[in-house]
């Protein structure tokens, strides 16, 4: 007997049985739940941010042409929104730019051309 | 051979398929996984959370366990992490895990067990965290000093120091003057 012992059971988990049935049980029921991949995927889909990746593919769609065919980086057309800086300030902002900010930036490398 | 109910043997028997087997180790083992995430997080339901998610992760992943003989060890790093984590994404969301009042009591309507749970825990903030690990797991929990060191990591002589540190400083907080002598001129 240690009688320096501190009296600590009032946070003793298991003071209430049926309470720490349930936290065993709870375990084993977490346990058996599917394996952690499928909750990965789940976690994945739902941080996806598809207007953004949707937007960022078209906008690499439309510079693809000019960009394959040596053409460099086309300066932006007078008053139009500079396509890369769009794109990047869309990601770094992580939001998903409007239909018409979208269709400029696409159209702003047709114009530069 | 390991002894049929050494944590070695149990390990063998879960990894085979041995539903009784597992149930054995979480009954062996959850008590001190547990008391080492209220260690960390002050917070009955997070670390009862923590706890039961720590179980389930390292059962998902007990082909990794290298020295089966040293399960507690083991669990308790892997719970440690996990209690961590919570701590930090709790914190990123801006909700401090501060409080002395856990968000659900074990006992409900057990007024002067909360009560006294609440003192506890609020003058367990006043340690650190390895002291209330420590302290847990010897006063509570009745581990030896050996099976705290291989356990935690630690010496045996440290582990001693910081339980006398944590009693001398939870006495102090627990049997010190009342509050309004404190506050006094």
């Amino acid at each position: 007997m240690d009688p320096d012992k501190l009296d600590l059971s009032a946070l003793d988990p298991s003071r209430e049985p049926d309470r720490w049935e349930e936290l065993v049980k709870g375990v084993l029921a977490r346990r058996a739940r599917p394996a952690p991949v499928s909750r990965v995927l789940v976690a994945i889909a739902a941080s996806w941010r598809p207007m953004l990746a949707i937007a960022a593919a078209l906008v690499a769609l439309a510079w693809a042409p000019s960009l394959l065919a040596g053409a460099g980086r086309p300066a932006a057309a007078a008053g139009a929104a500079d396509p890369v800086l769009s794109t990047t300030s869309w990601m770094l902002q992580d939001e998903a730019p409007a239909t018409a900010e979208a269709i400029a930036a696409m159209g702003a490398d047709r114009a530069a051309r | 051979m390991p002894k049929e109910d050494s944590n070695g043997a149990l390990v063998a028997r879960t990894l085979s398929g041995d539903p009784g087997a597992a149930e054995a180790l979480v009954r062996r083992h959850l008590r001190p996984a547990y008391l080492v995430a209220l260690a960390v997080l002050r917070d009955v339901a997070e670390a009862e959370d923590v706890a039961q998610d720590s179980f389930a992760l390292a059962l998902g992943r007990l082909e990794t366990c290298r020295e089966p003989e040293r399960f507690a060890g083991w669990l308790l790093q892997i719970v440690r992490r996990q209690a961590l984590n919570a701590l930090e994404r709790a914190r990123a969301r801006g909700r401090a895990l501060e409080r002395a009042a856990p968000a659900e009591p074990f006992a409900r309507g057990e007024a002067e067990g909360s009560a006294l749970r609440r003192q506890l825990l609020a003058a367990m903030a006043r340690l650190s965290a390895l002291q209330r690990e420590v302290a847990l797991l010897h006063d509570l929990e009745g581990w030896t000093h050996a099976e705290i060191a291989a356990a935690l990591e630690l010496t045996e002589v440290a582990s001693r120091q910081h339980l006398f540190q944590a009693r001398k400083a939870l006495r102090a907080l627990l049997e010190g003057p009342p509050e309004e002598a404190r506050d006094g001129p």
